[in-house]
């Protein structure tokens, strides 16, 4: 007997053949004896196997192996649980307060000239840009190294009877 | 365990519904309760003390981060020995990486089956008792190669069909009815030999 014909009988055996196979083989078994012998065979382990799974105690106390259980459930969690980024003062500082304070400077200016209409003295000017309206001018000092930009606005007709100078 | 424990009487429904709750004490005792089943699994499948106490307790793990997917379709313990099962099916695929194959695999492809071993006619279990025809079942398992235990397990203990145990372990169902087909028919030969040692 060829093996595909035995590995057929076990399909057969185990619900896996359907249909037009399924009635075919079993006429095939009810002629063949040496298939017969087989089918005793292969019916005897599966039900020898299915009686007798064989069982096991864990070689360990149940305490112990339930604490390494525990051990590997918190480690696991501890491992999802991203770390908080640490807060490093300086750049606090540096990022938030020096740039507030930039513009806090510039506001102070800005109400000053335009309480008292005199421009005050401002020495380091890197750059000057006019935008002129018809009766307001405008001008815009930056100071990169202390970081300020401040808009004068100022009445023309005040300034052309002032005198006042920028350096 | 504190000797006045709420969960000793508890079914197993209720019990993984506390622990989808979040109790440990209700887990611990789910696991007191199948923890011989799901490492005698895991041993059947590795053979190997160690190995199938780490996987057994893997599993465990698992399955306490899975609980809440946990529905009931099945039972408790057979969705916990669903994972110990796919646990060892991806350690003996790193085995299977480092390992040749073995003899058996071999035989069983040029057709050593039906040379080297006649049809079974006496009934090898017959007068044993069931501690008895346990061990001796354990004995042969753990001569068969790890590609026909683990096809043997999951069809005749996990009664999984063909076409599923074939996904589970990556290959062809044509694969997975050869291999089984040797598989029980070594399983006879080993128990009719034992048989024979007993007679004689």
């Amino acid at each position: 007997m060829n093996q595909d014909l035995g590995i057929k009988l076990q399909a057969y055996l185990d619900g896996e053949l359907s249909g037009q196979d399924r009635v075919q083989f079993e006429a095939e078994l009810a002629r063949n004896s040496e298939l017969q012998a087989l089918r005793r065979e292969l019916e005897m382990v599966s039900g020898m196997l299915r009686e007798a799974d064989p069982v096991r105690t864990v070689p360990a106390s149940g305490d112990f192996y339930f604490s390494q259980i525990r051990r590997r459930i918190e480690q696991a969690e501890g491992e999802t649980r991203e770390p908080r980024p640490s807060i490093n003062l300086a750049d606090w500082l540096r990022r938030a307060l020096l740039p507030l304070g930039g513009v806090a400077v510039a506001l102070l200016m800005f109400m000053t000239t335009v309480r008292t209409g005199i421009t005050p003295g401002f020495t380091s000017a890197h750059e000057e840009t006019e935008a002129l309206l018809e009766e307001t001018g405008a001008m815009t000092f930056r100071s990169d190294s202390q970081s300020v930009t401040v808009v004068w606005l100022y009445d023309k007709e005040l300034a052309s009877a002032s005198a006042f100078e920028f350096e | 365990m504190p000797d006045r424990d709420p969960y000793a009487d508890y079914p197993d429904e209720r019990l993984v519904k506390a622990a989808q709750r979040g109790k440990m004490a209700a887990f611990e005792h789910l696991v007191a309760r199948h923890r011989d089943k799901i490492y005698a699994r895991a041993y059947s499948m590795m053979r190997n003390e160690e190995e199938a106490m780490d996987l057994s307790q893997e599993a465990w793990v698992k399955g306490w981060q899975r609980l809440k997917q946990f529905e009931g379709e099945s039972s408790f313990v057979t969705w916990m020995t669903r994972i110990v099962i796919n646990l060892c099916l991806d350690q003996l695929r790193k085995h299977k990486r480092h390992r040749t194959e073995s003899i058996e695999l071999m035989e069983e492809e040029t057709g050593g089956v039906e040379r080297q071993m006649p049809v079974v006619t006496l009934n090898p279990t017959e007068g044993l008792e069931r501690g008895e025809l346990r061990k001796r079942i354990d004995e042969a398992l753990g001569k068969l190669s790890e590609a026909h235990r683990t096809v043997l397990i999951l069809h005749e203990f996990e009664e999984l069909e063909y076409k599923l145990i074939a996904k589970r372990m990556g290959c062809s169902i044509g694969t997975v009815m050869s291999r089984l087909f040797y598989a029980r028919r070594r399983m006879a030969s080993l128990m009719t030999a034992y048989k024979r040692e007993e007679l004689s």
